[in-house]
């Protein structure tokens, strides 16, 4: 739903909206691996003095210590496995919050992320699903 | 996204995209936007433009393309976010760059906050949890203000699985 500034605040329709046309969403730990490249790049390049400025220091000290993944081939892994779509069906913002957020249980992660509701929906087969992927979970991220 | 910069005539010449590269990223970085979130950085130029010299400055604007990582809240989304200030009204938290309040109100009620020699916290009934300076917690955001250079939110651990994550980095 937009709010009368037509920005938006639910994050399910993101997927209608042209400003997140070609957006992807990441893991808080693709944007640790993002933010460490930059800045050793901008090192070689302008000396080993670079700093972030604030903004971008806050973001990456909080990536850094809410990375969840064990290294990047994992939270690569994590991603592919869950965009079956034939296998999973799930929508992007659900894999990046189930991988960000590392839930351990179906309950836990149907009340941190709600549109998973939906896929319970579906029975039995809906809930094996979601705890398939909290299996992938704990096999790709640090507990 | 989409960008117009300004290069001065002494930056015309070699390593002239080079220079627009800085620039874009100095413009862009650590800014914000109702629309997009905190720009957090800039990653791919997909398109620098050709570059139109302005008529009495002989400046050069450049139409420039570019992908970038931003950091956009949502209502209603369940953010992992460390503990900065407490007092009797609540706590605020930072999740990277976006500022949090959870008023004492959306607090479960058996927290009561107290200020002793390890200074303000909250701590829980049973005595065994307690939410304080650089802890984590896992907040839910219940409300998100926009303005013009930053974007705060509410948030609630009133909610089952919300709460103290972990203790303060040492």
């Amino acid at each position: 739903m937009a709010n009368k500034e037509g920005v938006i605040d639910d994050i399910n329709d993101i997927y209608e909206s042209k400003d997140f046309e070609n957006a992807r969403m990441l893991f808080i730990s693709d944007v640790e691996h993002i933010l460490n490249e930059n800045l050793n790049r901008r090192k070689e390049q302008e000396g080993t003095n670079y700093e972030f400025g604030p903004v971008v220091d806050k973001a990456f000290s909080y990536a850094k210590r809410f990375s969840t993944f064990n290294s990047t081939n994992d939270a690569q892994a994590f991603r592919e496995e869950l965009s079956n779509t034939a296998q999973y069906g799930f929508q992007e913002h659900e894999i990046t919050l189930l991988g960000n957020l590392c839930p351990d249980n179906l309950d836990e992660a149907v009340h941190l992320i709600p549109s998973i509701k939906q896929h319970v929906a579906e029975g039995v087969e809906g809930a094996e699903k979601i705890d398939r992927a909290i299996s992938e979970v704990q096999k790709h991220c640090r507990q | 996204m989409e960008r117009i910069v300004t290069l001065p005539p002494q930056h015309f010449g070699s390593g002239m995209r080079e220079t627009l590269h800085k620039q874009l990223v100095r413009e862009v970085e650590g800014t914000c936007s109702g629309k997009h979130g905190y720009i957090v950085s800039v990653t791919k130029i997909t398109d620098s433009g050709k570059g139109r010299v302005q008529v009495g400055t002989g400046k050069a604007t450049f139409h420039m393309k570019y992908q970038c990582v931003a950091f956009r809240p949502f209502k209603g989304e369940v953010v992992d976010c460390v503990v900065t200030q407490i007092t009797k009204l609540g706590f605020f938290a930072d999740a990277g760059p976006f500022a949090i309040f959870v008023s004492s109100s959306l607090i479960p009620e058996d927290y009561e906050f107290t200020s002793g020699d390890q200074g303000p916290c909250f701590i829980s009934g049973d005595q065994d949890v307690a939410i304080v300076r650089n802890c984590e917690v896992r907040v839910k955001i219940v409300g998100i203000r926009v303005d013009a250079t930053e974007i705060f939110g509410i948030g609630t651990i009133k909610e089952d699985y919300l709460g103290v994550l972990g203790g303060p980095e040492t």
